[in-house]
C-alpha cells in the first residue's frame, strides 16, 4: 500500500483556521494557493494531459473556490471541497474535449486498454524514476476519465479512499474497485510499452 | 505466467487492505505485487516535472476580480429582464384580462334580473338573483342566437325561441329580452340555451322542448347543446 493521509486535519493549519473564523475570504484563498495550488495542478496535468489546460483548471478552480467559499462550514473541509472542485472542472474539460473530437475530428480519444495478456516479466521493476514517469502518463492517458481520477487521486495525491469518495462523490467501495481494475490496466499498458522503449 | 489470481482477486483485497492468503505461498502472486508496488510508487511522478504558469496566483486574482464586476452585470441584466417580463406580463393582463371579462359579461352571459312587483321592496342589485316574491317579474337578456325557456316545478311556462317577437318575447338585433311573470311560488328553472350551431348542424340549433325539464335538458346535452341552468325560488 502506497502512504496515504487525510486532506483535511493534517493540511489545516492554524493560519488558515483563524483567517476562516474571520471570514477572510482573500486570506484563505491565498493560504489555500500556497498549500494546494501545485498539487491540484498537477492533478489537473495528469488527468488533462494539457499544460495550458491544466493551468486554466487550476485558476478556475481557486476562482470558484472565493466565490463558493461561503458554503463551506467546517475548515477541515477546505481541502477536499477544494480538490472537488478541480476534480469536477477536470470531468468536465474532459467531457468537452470528447465533444470537440467526436464533431470536429468525427473520432474521440482512446479510453481504456484493450485487453491483451498479461505481463511476464520483471522489466517493469528495473526501469528508472523518469521511465516509469513518462510511460505512466501515456498509460494513465488510457483509462477512463473517473477510473483514472480514482487512480490520480488514491495514488498520486496519496490521498484515502473514504476522501476520495466524497471528492468524486461515489461509494468507497466503487473508488476501490475503480483502481483494483485500473491498476492491471496500467500493469499491461507499461508492459507493452516499455517491449517497444521508451519513447 | 504471472499470477492471474493476484491481478483476479487478491488486487481488490490489496486495496480494500486485506491479507492476500494466496500471496505468502506464490511467487509469482510476490513479483505481480512488487510490480504493482512500483505503478503505486511511480503514480505521484505523473505530471510532478510540469511547471504551470509562474504568475498564476496573480492571474486566479484577475480572475475573481473580473468574475465580481461581472456578476453585478449579469445581475443588472436578469433583473432588468425580470421586470421587463413581469411589465409585459401585467400590461397583457389589463389589456386582454379586462376585454375578455367586459366581453364575457356584456356579450355572452345571459343577464338575470328579477324585477319587483308592487308588494316586494327588495334589492334588484344581484347579477345572478337565487330569490324572488310572489308577483315578481324576471326579466332575462340572451345575445343574439339565444334561447330562453322558464320552467316551474319542472314543467314549462314560457319559451322563447331565438329571434321571437311576441307575447313575453321580445328579438331585436341586439338579442332576445324575455320577461316571466312569478305569478305562483315554487321552483323556476331558468335555461338559458347558448348559439352553438356547429355542435347541432343538422338540427340548425336546439331541439324543440317537450314541456319537462328533465327530459328537455337531457335532449340538450345528448345533442351537445350549451344551456346554462338557474335555479330561482319564489316565495
Amino acid at each position: 500500500m502506497g502512504t496515504s493521509k487525510a486532506v483535511d486535519a493534517a493540511d489545516v493549519d492554524d493560519e488558515l483556521g483563524r483567517a476562516f473564523a474571520a471570514r477572510d475570504k482573500r486570506q484563505v484563498v491565498t493560504l489555500l494557493m500556497k498549500q494546494h495550488g501545485q498539487k491540484i495542478f498537477r492533478y489537473a496535468v495528469a488527468m488533462v494531459s494539457d499544460r495550458a489546460l491544466a493551468e486554466d483548471i487550476r485558476q478556475q478552480t481557486f476562482a470558484d473556490a472565493h466565490r463558493d467559499l461561503a458554503q463551506v462550514v467546517d475548515v477541515a473541509a477546505l481541502p477536499r471541497w477544494l480538490y472537488g472542485i478541480a476534480h469536477h472542472r477536470c470531468l468536465d474539460a474532459l467531457a468537452s474535449r470528447r465533444r470537440w473530437y467526436q464533431r470536429y475530428k468525427n473520432e474521440f480519444p482512446a479510453d481504456d486498454e484493450p485487453p491483451g495478456d498479461r505481463p511476464s516479466d520483471d522489466a517493469l521493476v528495473a526501469l528508472d524514476q523518469a521511465q516509469w514517469a513518462s510511460l505512466l502518463r501515456r498509460c494513465v492517458d488510457q483509462l477512463k476519465p473517473r477510473s483514472r481520477a480514482a487512480v490520480l487521486l488514491r495514488y498520486g495525491q496519496g490521498l484515502r479512499y473514504d476522501d476520495v469518495a466524497v471528492i468524486a462523490k461515489e461509494r468507497g467501495a466503487t473508488v476501490q474497485r475503480r483502481v483494483a481494475r485500473a491498476l492491471p490496466v496500467l500493469r499491461r499498458c507499461l508492459e507493452r510499452k516499455s517491449r517497444g522503449g521508451v519513447r | 505466467m504471472s499470477c492471474e489470481l493476484y491481478w483476479r482477486e487478491g488486487i481488490f483485497r490489496v486495496e480494500r487492505g486485506e491479507p492476500d492468503p494466496h500471496h505468502s505461498g506464490c511467487e509469482d502472486c510476490r513479483r505481480e505485487h512488487r510490480a504493482r508496488a512500483a505503478i503505486v510508487q511511480a503514480l505521484p511522478l505523473v505530471g510532478a516535472d510540469e511547471l504551470g504558469d509562474p504568475s498564476w496566483e496573480a492571474a486566479v486574482w484577475a480572475r475573481i476580480a473580473r468574475q465580481a464586476y461581472a456578476r453585478p452585470r449579469m445581475r443588472w441584466f436578469w433583473g432588468s429582464m425580470a421586470m421587463t417580463a413581469s411589465l409585459v406580463i401585467l400590461a397583457s393582463w389589463l389589456v386582454l384580462g379586462d376585454r375578455d371579462a367586459g366581453r364575457s359579461e356584456a356579450d355572452d352571459a345571459p343577464v338575470i334580473e328579477v324585477m319587483p312587483g308592487p308588494v316586494a321592496m327588495r334589492s334588484l342589485a344581484s347579477a345572478r338573483p337565487r330569490t324572488a316574491a310572489v308577483g315578481d317579474q324576471i326579466r332575462i337578456t340572451v345575445k343574439q342566437g339565444g334561447e330562453i325557456r322558464v320552467y316551474r316545478d319542472h314543467a314549462l311556462v314560457l319559451a322563447c325561441p331565438p329571434g321571437t317577437t311576441s307575447g313575453d318575447c321580445v328579438s331585436d338585433e341586439r338579442g332576445l329580452v324575455a320577461v316571466a311573470k312569478l305569478p305562483v311560488p315554487g321552483t323556476y328553472a331558468l335555461v338559458v340555451i347558448t348559439p352553438d350551431p356547429a355542435r347541432v348542424p343538422a338540427l340548425g340549433g336546439a331541439p324543440k322542448p317537450a314541456g319537462g325539464l328533465t327530459k328537455d335538458l337531457t335532449a340538450l346535452s345528448e345533442l351537445g347543446c350549451n344551456y346554462q341552468l338557474t335555479q330561482l325560488r319564489v316565495r
